[in-house]
């Protein structure tokens, strides 16, 4: 562990996301990898590598470049969201938002295999658009638990990558992807008894997908324009909730015809 | 009671209501339409008897009822921070 001082900027605004602590001025952020000491600054759209980052292990460096490349995106007016997203047949994209454990990346596999695209797993880049927003691939491995193997036969044929330090297990699958797609839908997933899709409102929707772009909460001179661009997305799509048990992991794409726009 | 906005605030203003955004608190707060009323009036810093006559004129609402209404979010708006007395 390093001996680097904590981050000091008392202009700036303190964030946090996961264990990097992030301090934003209006015109740099500051990144700090607590359990490494490594350091990453952000100066516009410009990432610079700063103290212990060089000796710093691999998945510390991994961390700060992605809530870097995060920041550096937000500067051009590109969102990074928790989410995932799929592209049906007809090119139009539906984003899954919602915090870890609601669904969105086996409900997103579930999809690839009825022949849909995957634009992100865990994240996807938005792009507010003048008639709504267009949404980005944020390329990282899709990941299946292994535990619905019942369901999903072919993780047997995986199992040697299941991932054994992952409290869910799961198994990165190789899928069809998309670059990009413009937004059709917003689907906010949620495990429940019954299945059920039903329209919700906006003021609902801004308030959870500010929970998902918590980049927000930055409070910089980028947090107006990237709340209003939020504001935009919700007001320009429409916005379901999706109450859903594992029917939906053989049903979800006829579902979704109820939201297509 | 005259009240005023914060200046951390951002509002977000949508077809069945707002959310807001306090930017020292980090926590955000959605309003319904009432609510969203009562919210522009309190940046124009108006009188909490006044928001009430307005609420009257607009809404077919009682007084006890609203005056009991601009209270309850008044009060909510005062705990979450995004107002303070003027």
């Amino acid at each position: 562990m390093s001996g680097a001082p904590p981050v000091q900027n008392p202009a700036g605004t303190p964030w946090r996301i996961g264990p990097i602590d992030i301090v934003a001025t209006d015109t740099e952020a500051l990144l700090h990898d607590t359990p490494s000491g490594a350091r990453l600054r952000v100066s516009g759209t410009r990432l610079l590598r700063d103290a212990h980052y060089a000796t710093a292990p691999r998945d510390a460096r991994i961390r700060l470049a992605r809530a870097g490349a995060m920041i550096a995106l937000r500067a051009r007016g590109l969102y990074q969201l928790h989410a995932s997203a799929a592209v049906d047949p007809r090119g139009i994209a539906f984003l899954f938002a919602g915090p870890s454990g609601v669904g969105k990346s086996t409900l997103a596999y579930a999809l690839s295999r009825q022949g849909w695209r995957i634009l992100g797993d865990d994240g996807v880049v938005l792009e507010p658009t003048p008639s709504g927003a267009t949404l980005h691939a944020w390329r990282e491995p899709l990941q299946v638990s292994s535990a619905l193997a019942h369901e999903f036969p072919e993780l047997r044929a995986r199992q040697q990558f299941e991932n054994v330090n992952d409290p869910r297990r799961r198994i990165p699958m190789p899928i069809p992807t998309a670059h990009h797609a413009p937004l059709g839908a917003i689907i906010f997933p949620r495990r429940a008894a019954c299945d059920r899709l039903s329209p919700m409102s906006q003021t609902m929707a801004l308030a959870e997908l500010i929970v998902q772009s918590t980049q927000v909460l930055l409070a910089d001179s980028e947090t107006p324009r990237h709340f209003a661009r939020l504001r935009h997305v919700v007001a320009s799509a429409p916005s379901f909730r999706l109450e859903h048990t594992q029917k939906q992991l053989h049903a979800i794409a006829l579902t979704l015809r109820d939201a297509a726009p | 009671m005259r009240y005023r906005a914060i200046a951390e605030a951002l509002v977000a203003t949508l077809s069945d209501g707002a959310v807001l955004l306090n930017l020292q608190t980090k926590r955000y707060f959605s309003l319904n339409e009432t609510g969203t009323r009562i919210w522009e009036m309190v940046q124009q810093t108006a009188e909490e008897d006044s928001i009430i006559t307005t609420l009257l004129n607009e809404y077919d609402v009682d007084e006890p009822t609203a005056r009991s209404e601009v209270r309850r979010i008044l009060d909510e708006l005062l705990e979450a921070q995004l107002i303070v007395p003027a």
